[in-house]
């Protein structure tokens, strides 16, 4: 979270009931606020622990892990692929607490699934990311300039933003496929990220339509601060909260976009895998070896839910006009 | 205002002129369209390849291929795909199929998601707001095929199998009592004992309804009957009117219930012409119930007539729904014989060459619809509960909410009245925007559920570098996605008089 | 507080009471379980239960006329396999089988070749019009490749005879060859070849005579609207065209098309053979992945899924279900490219060979699926066919040396090559997990041989990778069959190594001895005498290790037990080859 890095209004009005109360800055309190909801944090929590786990066990860009297998190494099978992860103490009746070799399970032939599993998590996140940064900065960078400069600029920037809301995701991640053939999660997030943003530049737009009458933005034309400063410094500021919010609830849904994309057959190319493309292998494995369909489906809900849930906590913090009503 | 849309459809035309011609070079680039006939051994390979470029046109540059779909379009013909099928005919069959899916889900997920956003908005930090949001939050995080899978193996296949012995296990009952519980402490309001009381009456309420229906197989042959038509009619005459009216002044309750009157006796005085009847028939018979609706309302409604009109006629298209409904389940048990005690499918928009009356008809039709319905509807319903959760949260923190309490209006004029047409603008907008996006949304769905409709059209089209499909399928979606745009820019003005078109 | 309170009575009676009324509601019908249940006076609903069949397949039906170029798929010849007979079909185990309902063929002469056929007199099509003269005269314009304009998918064979003389009303014809045909038993009109004659004369405005004239002046001019009519008109738009447009001549007929659902059949009252045992069969279209649970939930009796261990776990599961696994007619080899990579070197090939792990690939890919499946040991004659033990030991059992993976061995040859560290690019097409698994085991093996063996997997494989020589060795499969006019083309040394000439020789493998043997098989008239030269052709191509056969694929079918006489079948014909036999006990 990079909430410390925004621009800070200083909070300097006193209480109306006139008790002394330290002055917060706008960071301070989104922050506050963004800590109390508890469900954001738990979903912050299991995020980072996701996210830990996946690039710490098997490494990432050559940099190895600490699991001692990878997802390209085949093997013969053991116990017929059966995961050996044992979560029933003894004296419950079950075989105790352990890994075993395999915890997942193996797949066909024989590849670890557990650390197929984790480069599924890493790719769908890295995905995940990827679409959610690059559909930001063009949807923040399209909408804050035709917001601001209006006139034949904005019309022609909504013009080309209606172009691409009409074209569909999946042809673009048909052409990525395969013009880009193996290059990977990097270049199917970018294209998609660049194909995403038209929403966000949208709410942008709405924002800085709304904030450039405003008077402090009126004053700062007016001792002649250049429209790039007043852009960055003045307006953007005031709509991190649109941005941020609208970026996390992109980057959760590109998750799930991945998923749908693998499921066509137009996601991530084997050997190379992801979590949907495993879910979407192994689909028919639901009844016969479950275990190949839940833990990567497990991967995602969790990835998808914690991210919604830090999304739905952020919105809280920036805009607390939905919070509590009492009357 | 006319201004307005008419430069707004000029440059949308030229938006979506540019968006052809990017989909169509898009499509082409996007795969090899003799893939399939290279990897062919047989020995005729090289005359299928050729009548295949010949017939696609593959020794033509993209561009000029564009110019002459462009022609044929302007012409409108939607040319042939890479078999040689003409496409306007199966973009005509993959149309319908889409919108019987699309509009049935749309309404249910709008319907359902705006009532439990309300509520949850109502009762914002309970039990059962958190219960919806989490819920809520899972359904945004599900992938579809997932939840796909999962309803066909557990909503069909296993359900189907419990009907051949509709008995629930004490077990579940007990759990279901536990829900039903759990939903009456959730949404009662005051304290802990008072909250501990509705927890224990919904539990046995609960509880003893599903031990009954299990008892007497009421599954494997549904219906309610006239007395229970009755009695929910009329607690639905009560409901309706509180919500129009109120209870203050007696008219606009004696109305609905008159409504309730009429149409427990009309459904025993129409039961012949009920027995086969036709969608127009139906029709028929509920512009007849609007009809003798108003007039109960104007009649008997006194003081208060326009709300009670409102109410008579909720109540008499609710009780008209009502025994709708109940001839269905009538006509559920021969249905069931007649497809092999197997009523929920898994597969496709009808059973082939099914023959019957309207009611076992249109249950076919229900029984193909509910899946995929399902899982588009648990994706959308999400969404909708949000907005609309979000949206009548910020209204009720206005300060003309405040006013209005503040001058002693009742809550439910209050909330009814003032909070719930305001909170209801941006979900109209969301609206135009799912509805245009669900029909090419629908594309997984479609696939699992072997619907031929506009999504699988695309999908081979796409997988086939086959543009006609393709673009057949684009003309539909793009110019919905950018009417609808249209529609709401021009909606949210009329909705919300701030706001002004320029 | 005020509002809370207030807006908690109402909420409780709004949302609270719809519950309270419901439960009444339900204490209310169970109290009195038959008030719903003798009300119920809707008439029986008559559904497909007792005299239909269900069958899925993954691809929906797209055209009556199965010959043109485009058309000439699966999709059409399967559901038309028994409302067009021919003279021969691709009967049990895809073996050529003569259709003696339909009539009789038999050779006369070996020189000049001459077949003499005669049409049952009892055939007629389900309109009512005798099948003769001019049907087979429009089987011949369209195949022959001798009238231009025809949409064809392939003139071999046909392209060799003589006009067939016949005339209006006539029931006997002769092919008479230029040159000795191999495939001659299965070059007749056969199934799903011969279309009903007056209905393209009808829609080209010609009269039975003038048909007739202008095949025999194959004057194309004057057929042109036949032509045309021939090439695009039984094309089905998700719907079939008028029903006097698709006449029966099986046991039969096509009666209803729902679009993008399913394609009814109804039995066929002017079938002069032994009648259909189920009056209607319905074939619903279900992508492969969604076709098991549909018959877990009977919504079809009969299912063709995607092979795999899951799949077929979940299918042996079932109550009341049949399962069978059975080869398919395609096959899985490793292609070698002899035109531009390190395997031009014949030590290299054969070191190759040593260390891919054929043995390995069939178990850990193959067996979960086909348990009794074994590698593959020769390339043009499938497991199932009669003759495959003839032409294996023909062959000499060239195989045996690369059964077991000899790494050491293959290590000494590349050592002793020079040429440790080699690079080894294995294309084939992506996205295909068994595929990319294979690879993966060759990989592991062939690397410890001192190769270094590369992943090139493309999705445009075929379109760019191949034709620009990207890949040192190609996995991918072939569609054999039990024609020997069909292969010989991929093993012959091409005029030219380059797209326009390689044809099916992608590797563009090159063998004077390979040359002249296919060149013989393709004019031997006696079936016998082919398998020798087969065994020949084989031993020479494990000889020169032109490409290694790795495992036929397997097919995976399950239908309900009650169902009889559903016999899976490798061809083209597919399960559908004798549904008029199907039936439900």
């Amino acid at each position: 979270m990079t909430l410390n890095a925004q621009a800070s209004v200083p909070d300097t009005a006193s209480d109306s009931q006139g008790m002394a109360i330290v002055a917060r800055t706008q960071g301070q309190m989104v922050r506050r606020r963004f800590f109390r909801h508890r469900a954001a944090l738990a979903g912050m929590i299991l995020f980072g622990f996701v996210i830990i786990l996946a690039f710490s066990s098997i490494g990432f860009a050559g940099i190895p892990g600490w699991w001692g297998k990878n997802y390209l190494d085949t093997g013969a099978l053991t116990n017929q692929g059966r995961p050996t992860l044992s979560l029933i103490p003894e004296f419950l009746g079950g075989t105790g607490l352990h890994l075993g070799e395999h915890p997942f399970g193996q797949d066909d032939i024989g590849i670890d699934y557990f650390a197929l599993t984790m480069r599924g998590a890493q790719q769908s996140i890295t995905i995940a990311f990827v679409v959610g940064i690059v559909a930001t900065f063009f949807g923040t960078i399209v909408g804050a300039v035709a917001g601001y400069f209006r006139g034949r600029l904005e019309a022609v920037l909504m013009r080309l933003t209606d172009v691409m809301i009409t074209i569909p995701v999946l042809i673009i991640a048909a052409v990525v496929g395969r013009m880009m053939g193996d290059s990977g999660a990097l270049v199917l997030g970018l294209f998609l990220g660049l194909v995403t943003w038209p929403t966000l530049s949208r709410l942008v737009r709405g924002e800085f339509l709304s904030l450039r009458e405003k008077e402090f933005v009126e004053a700062a034309r007016a001792i002649g601060t250049p429209p790039r400063r007043i852009i960055f410094r003045h307006i953007l500021p005031n709509t991190i909260g649109v941005i941020i919010v609208s970026a996390t609830l992109g980057i959760a849904s590109a998750v799930l976009l991945e998923s749908a994309l693998s499921f066509l057959g137009l996601g991530i190319k084997p050997p190379d895998t992801s979590l949907g493309q495993l879910i979407s292998e192994y689909r028919s494995a639901m009844v016969v070896r479950p275990w190949l369909f839940w833990w990567p489906g497990m991967f995602i809900i969790v990835i998808a839910l914690s991210i919604n849930f830090i999304g739905d906590g952020l919105r809280d913090a920036f805009d607390p006009r939905q919070t509590r009503v009492r009357a | 205002m006319i201004v307005f849309i008419a430069r707004r459809l000029v440059i949308s035309f030229f938006v979506l002129l540019a968006a052809t011609f990017i989909i169509f070079v898009l499509t082409a680039l996007s795969g090899d369209p003799l893939e399939d006939l290279r990897q062919d051994n047989s020995p005729n390979k090289d005359l299928k390849i050729a009548d295949r470029v010949d017939r696609m046109q593959l020794d033509v540059p993209i561009p000029i291929r564009y110019l002459g779909w462009l022609g044929r379009l302007v012409r409108g013909e939607l040319g042939v795909n890479r078999d040689g099928q003409d496409v306007a005919p199966l973009l005509g069959h993959a149309l319908s199929a889409t919108l019987q899916l699309v509009l049935v889900a749309t309404v249910m997920a709008i319907i359902v998601g705006i009532v439990i956003g309300i509520v949850s908005s109502l009762r914002q930090y309970s039990g059962f707001d958190y219960s919806v949001t989490f819920a809520a939050f899972i359904c945004f995080s599900l992938p579809i095929f997932w939840i796909a899978v999962m309803l066909k193996q557990y909503m069909a296949i296993e359900f189907n199998n419990w009907l051949k012995d509709p008995g629930i296990p004490p077990t579940v009952i007990g759990v279901l009592a536990l829900l039903g519980g759990l939903i009456f402490g959730a949404l009662t309001a005051g304290d802990r004992r008072r909250r501990l009381i509705a927890f224990a009456v919904g539990a046995a309420i609960t509880g003893a309804l599903f031990t009954l229906l299990s008892v007497t197989h009421w599954f494997a042959d549904p219906g309610f009957g006239l007395p229970l038509i009755v009695a929910i009619s009329a607690a639905a005459a009560v409901g309706f009117t509180v919500l129009s009216a109120g209870l203050r002044q007696r008219g606009p309750l004696y109305a609905a219930l008159g409504a309730t009157l009429v149409g427990a006796l009309a459904s025993q005085v129409l039961g012949p012409l009920l027995a086969n009847p036709t969608w127009l028939e139906i029709l028929g018979f509920a512009l007849v119930t609007v009809a003798i609706c108003v007039g109960l309302g104007y009649g008997l409604g006194g003081i208060q007539r326009r709300q009670a009109i409102t109410a008579s006629v909720l109540t008499g298209l609710f009780t008209g729904a009502l025994i709708f409904v109940d001839r269905m389940l009538q006509a559920f048990n021969s249905y069931s014989q007649a497809v092999r005690g197997r009523p929920i499918s898994t597969i496709g928009a009808r059973t082939p060459n099914f023959v019957g009356d309207f009611w076992q008809t249109n249950l076919d039709s229900a029984g193909h619809l509910l899946l995929p319905s399902m899982a588009l509807i648990l994706v959308s319903l999400a969404t909708y509960t949000r907005y609309s959760r979000a949206s009548m949260l910020e209204v009720m923190n206005q300060d003309y909410v405040r006013t209005a309490r503040a001058k002693g209006l009742p809550e439910r004029s209050v909330v009814v009245k003032h909070a719930f047409r305001n909170g209801l603008i941006p979900v109209t907008t969301l609206m135009a925007f799912d509805f245009a996006g669900v029909i090419g949304g629908a594309v997984v769905t479609e696939n699992v559920f072997g619907w031929q409709g506009m999504g699988n059209l695309f999908i081979k089209g796409l997988k086939e570098v086959d543009p006609a499909p393709v673009m057949a399928f684009f003309i539909v979606t793009g110019t919905a996605i950018v009417v609808f745009n249209m529609i709401a820019d021009i909606l949210y003005a009329y909705l919300d008089p701030r706001i002004r078109l320029s | 507080m005020f509002h809370a309170r207030t807006s908690g009575k109402f909420l409780a009676i709004v949302a609270g009471g719809a519950l309270l009324l419901s439960a009444c509601a339900g204490n209310d019908s169970a109290s009195n379980p038959t008030a719903s249940g003798s009300a119920s006076a809707s008439a029986p609903a008559s559904a497909p239960a007792a005299q239909t069949i269900t069958y899925s397949y993954e691809q929906e039906f797209h055209s009556y006329n199965n010959n043109t170029a485009a058309e000439n798929a699966t999709r059409n010849a399967g559901p038309l396999q028994r409302v067009l007979t021919g003279f021969w079909f691709f009967g049990d185990k895809g073996a050529i089988t003569p259709d003696k309902d339909f009539g009789t063929y038999e050779k006369t002469s070996d020189d000049p070749l001459t077949v003499e056929y005669t049409i049952s007199d009892k055939a007629v099509w389900s309109d009512g019009v005798p099948i003769d003269c001019d049907d087979v005269l429009l089987w011949w314009a369209s195949n022959s490749g001798k009238v231009k304009g025809f949409s064809s998918s392939g003139t071999t064979g046909v392209e060799d005879t003589k006009l067939p003389e016949c005339d209006k009303g006539g029931k006997k014809f002769s092919l008479i060859y230029d040159k000795p045909f191999a495939d001659w038993i299965a070059n007749g009109p056969g199934a799903t070849a011969m279309l009903p004659a007056q209905v393209v004369e009808k829609q080209a405005g010609l009269s039975e005579d003038d048909f007739i004239a202008a095949v025999k002046a194959t004057d194309a001019k004057k057929l042109e609207k036949a032509i045309k009519f021939y090439n695009d008109g039984w094309i089905s738009e998700g719907t079939l065209p008028a029903a006097d447009l698709i006449p029966s001549s099986g046991p039969y007929k096509l009666s209803k098309m729902d679009a993008g659902q399913s394609l009814t059949f109804v039995a066929n009252d002017k079938w002069w053979g032994a009648p259909a045992a189920t009056p209607t069969i319905v074939e619903r279209v279900i992508a492969l992945d969604e076709q098991s649970q549909a018959l877990q939930n009977r919504e079809v009796q009969i299912v063709q899924p995607q092979p795999g261990p899951d799949v077929l776990k979940q299918l042996q599961g079932l109550e009341g279900v049949k399962t069978e696994i059975s080869d398919a007619y395609t096959y899985e080899h490793l292609d070698f490219n002899f035109d531009s990579s390190p395997f031009k070197d014949k030590a290299l090939r054969e070191a190759f060979a040593k260390c891919v792990p054929r043995q390995l690939i069939v178990d850990n890919l193959i067996k979960p699926v086909a348990p009794e499946s074994k590698p593959l040991e020769i390339r043009n004659v499938a497991p199932f066919q009669s003759n495959y033990a003839a032409v294996i030991a023909a062959s000499g059992g060239g195989a045996a040396a690369y059964a077991q993976p000899d790494v050491e061995g293959a290590k000494a040859l590349v050592e002793k090559a020079g040429k440790t560290g080699t690079e080894i690019k294995i294309g084939y097409q992506t996205p295909n997990p068994r595929r990319t698994a294979a690879v993966q085991l060759i990989i592991d093996s062939c690397n410890k041989a001192g190769f270094k063996v590369v992943d090139k997997g493309s999705e445009d494989f075929f379109g760019t990778v191949m034709p620009a020589n990207g890949y040192d060795v190609a996995l991918f499969a072939w569609s054999g069959s039990s024609l020997v006019s069909g292969w010989g083309s991929t093993y012959t040394t091409p005029v030219k190594c380059d797209g326009e000439n390689k044809g099916n020789n992608n590797g563009c493998y090159a063998n004077k001895e390979v040359d002249a043997l296919v060149k013989k098989l393709n004019s031997t008239v006696d079936l016998a005498a082919q398998d020798p030269i087969i065994g020949q052709i084989e031993k020479i191509l494990w000889d020169d290790l032109a490409t290694i056969p790795l495992f036929q694929h397997p097919g995976l079918y399950a239908w309900d037990e009650a169902l009889q006489n559903i016999v899976p079948n490798p061809a083209q014909s597919t399960i559908t080859w004798n549904m008029d036999k199907w039936s439900l006990t």
